[in-house]
């Protein structure tokens, strides 16, 4: 879930193409195709539903559960209470994923299928460069995301399911005769999920390509982290602000929610075009030309996941709260700064977290208009996808999961830390 | 034995707490028992191992002269145990009506579909209830969610029922409400209880027999007259001192 779609899609090349650990034609007329696309991305995205439902589950009230527990069996009480208690959750992470999948440009293009962001992409450069035709193409997607958001917005209304009662320890379901079953069916999508990235460093170990690394990193790691740290703490800043004024329902809160939320699922292409319109002009060269665009591209596209988390975090605080700082004479910067925050110092570190990771993984949009010598290391593996040399190219990518990894587990231990502090 | 419910020497331990250190009780036909204690002292946990939601350390759990749990190990699954439950947070299910809680009962029960409709309509009738039917949790005032509670805890006819601080958060005057109708609605259908409070006033309203918990341990035991008369338990002492000021300052 934390890295770019295409570099599982480049290990499973390494494992099933013509010249792959376990190739065949079969495999590599398979992977070559939609079905193989269909493959890669949903294993690539289960995870996103599946933490979606998992953390919807663990807010529901136990006792819900426990009561349904004295009279129901194990199968009765999945389907008939815990189901409907996750459901909310798993429809978005259904039109997550969608948004996601929809926008996904990588594996498409390296799988050789046809779909069509890959059609707006080809008409922003190359022989097919033609940008009004793109911007002409990318109007259909709109109302995909609008659909989108309809549809998200109808989610939100159902009604509330998810609200943490008493803390006592959960015992888990007995599964009975299906544990078997059920635990292999986890281990083997967990299995799957980790074979291309052993496929990736296999390949980059026997060709030598760690040995060679240095030289096609250029300056690709550091971009990548400033950008993301940019973003990250540009959009963790709103995020508080607006999350603060959506949890206290204050006026057009709501609306500017919407509006985050439709970047969003908007497919990145068609966000990626608009961005190039906007910027793409004499007077906006400083920004257009620098780095400074791709932190204005992630701020656009992933401002929803600044403001979605501090919005559920400050509403589960108690209002009273800040009112007691009002009553003692503080603004509202104040009791934001002094009160709001430090109370929700631990969302706000994995707010900064999620969106690097976010930005660390985005190649859809910043594919789209990276200045010339400052692309993040996504674009620089995609780039050299084609061309490039294949151990390379597998290094680049172990680079890139193990920086994520790296970025992840430090942001991990600091919040262990800040909960056990 | 003829209790219909009763724990031997339960311990429990929840990573490193120590919940309950050695509890004995036995729950006879029809009685109502009182387990009554501060916040913390491990009635909830004890509620949910009578139930099978959680597995005691060591010690044994009988239900209707049956194994049901022993140390470490849940041998009787929490649906065939025969044992109703209203919790402190009344866990009602937000997506299904007043009707739907007890088809859901009655279903996961196995009852014939044909006897739904008294049976729903009786006991609705019990528990004051008629025309609420349709009624999602979200639409109830206070009282009649409780009302619902313990509709769902009674709808299977079970052995017993588990009442784990139901009361709590309520106004006296519907608190005095609703112990009447526990009381006659128990009364009615022959059910045994397990009332489980803080609050002494509360149990003694409803059960004859009270056990106090204190620390996971059962300090004492008697008629709330017997345990106000010799307080040996600090939880009981603070409750004299306190019926003693009140009966000074009125």
């Amino acid at each position: 879930m934390f890295l770019p779609p295409f570099l599982p899609a480049l290990g499973w090349f390494q494992l099933l193409g013509r010249q792959g650990l376990v190739g065949s034609e079969a495999g590599a007329s398979f992977l070559f195709g939609p079905g193989g696309d269909v493959f890669v991305l949903t294993l690539a995205f289960t995870p996103v539903v599946t933490t979606l439902t998992a953390l919807a589950l663990q807010g529901m009230d136990p006792s819900y559960e426990e009561a349904a527990r004295t009279v129901a069996r194990p199968w009765r009480v999945a389907t008939r209470i815990l189901l409907p208690a996750a459901w909310p959750a798993s429809a978005l992470g259904g039109i997550v994923v969608f948004a996601l999948a929809f926008s996904e440009l990588g594996v498409p293009m390296f799988l050789r299928v046809r779909v069509y962001p890959v059609a707006v992409f080809a008409r922003l450069g190359g022989v097919d460069y033609a940008p009004g035709e793109a911007f002409a193409l990318v109007l259909p997607l709109l109302a995909v995301a609008l659909g989108l958001l309809l549809a998200e917005r109808w989610l939100g209304k159902r009604r509330p399911f998810t609200v943490r009662g008493l803390g006592l320890s959960r015992e888990p379901i007995p599964l009975g005769v299906w544990r078997n079953l059920a635990t292999g069916i986890v281990w083997t999508i967990t299995f799957l999920g980790l074979l291309p990235l052993g496929a990736l460093f296999h390949r980059a170990l026997v060709g030598r390509g760690f040995l060679l690394v240095g030289q096609w990193l250029g300056s690709s790691i550091s971009d990548s982290l400033v950008t993301a740290a940019a973003a990250a703490t540009f959009l963790t800043g709103t995020g508080l602000v607006l999350g603060h004024a959506t949890a206290r329902l204050r006026r057009g809160a709501g609306a500017l929610d919407g509006l985050a939320l439709l970047a969003f699922v908007t497919p990145a292409t068609a966000l990626g075009v608009g961005l190039i319109q906007v910027w793409n002009h004499a007077a906006a060269s400083a920004v257009y030309g620098s780095a400074a665009i791709l932190v204005v591209g992630y701020a656009a596209r992933y401002s929803i996941l600044g403001l979605r988390p501090l919005t559920v975090a400050v509403g589960q605080g108690p209002p009273s709260l800040e009112e007691a700082a009002a009553v003692a004479g503080a603004g509202y910067f104040r009791r934001l700064l002094r009160v709001v925050a430090p109370v929700h110092i631990r969302a706000l570190a994995a707010t900064w977290l999620m969106i690097v990771v976010f930005c660390l993984r985005d190649l859809e949009m910043s594919v789209l208009y990276y200045p010339a010598g400052t692309e993040p290391l996504a674009v620089r593996i995609f780039t050299l996808e084609a061309n490039g040399p294949e151990p390379v190219v597998a290094a680049l990518a172990c680079t890139l999961s193990a920086l994520t990894g790296v970025v992840v587990g430090i942001g991990l231990l600091v919040l262990r830390a800040r909960q056990s502090s | 034995m003829n209790a219909l419910l009763s724990l031997e020497n339960v311990h429990l331990q929840l990573g490193r707490r120590e919940i309950l250190r050695g509890i004995s009780l036995a729950l006879a036909p029809g009685e109502v028992l009182g387990i009554l204690g501060p916040s913390g002292a491990g009635k909830s946990c004890a509620v949910r191992v009578a139930l099978g939601l959680l597995q005691p350390t060591t010690g044994t759990v009988h239900v209707a002269g049956r194994l049901a749990s022993r140390g470490g190990d849940v041998l009787l699954p929490p649906e065939e145990r025969g044992l109703g439950v209203v919790f402190q947070d009344l866990a009602l299910w937000p997506h299904l009506t007043v009707r739907g809680h007890l088809e859901f009962c009655l279903s996961a029960q196995a009852r014939p579909r044909r006897t739904w409709g008294d049976a729903i309509g009786e006991l609705l009738g019990q528990v004051g209830l008629r025309g609420k039917e349709e009624r999602f949790p979200a639409e109830l005032s206070g009282g009649e969610r409780q009302r619902v509670a313990i509709a769902r805890a009674l709808i299977t006819s079970p052995r017993a029922v588990l009442l784990d601080e139901p009361l709590s958060n309520l106004d006296v005057a519907l608190k005095e409400e609703l112990l009447d109708l526990f009381g006659a609605v128990l009364g009615e259908r022959g059910a045994a209880a397990l009332f489980v409070t803080h609050d002494a006033r509360e149990a003694a309203l409803l059960a004859r027999r009270l056990l106090v918990l204190e620390e996971g341990r059962i300090v004492q035991e008697g008629t709330f007259a017997e345990l106000t008369a010799h307080p040996t338990s600090q939880f009981v002492q603070r409750l004299v001192a306190s019926l003693e000021r009140v009966a000074v300052r009125s």
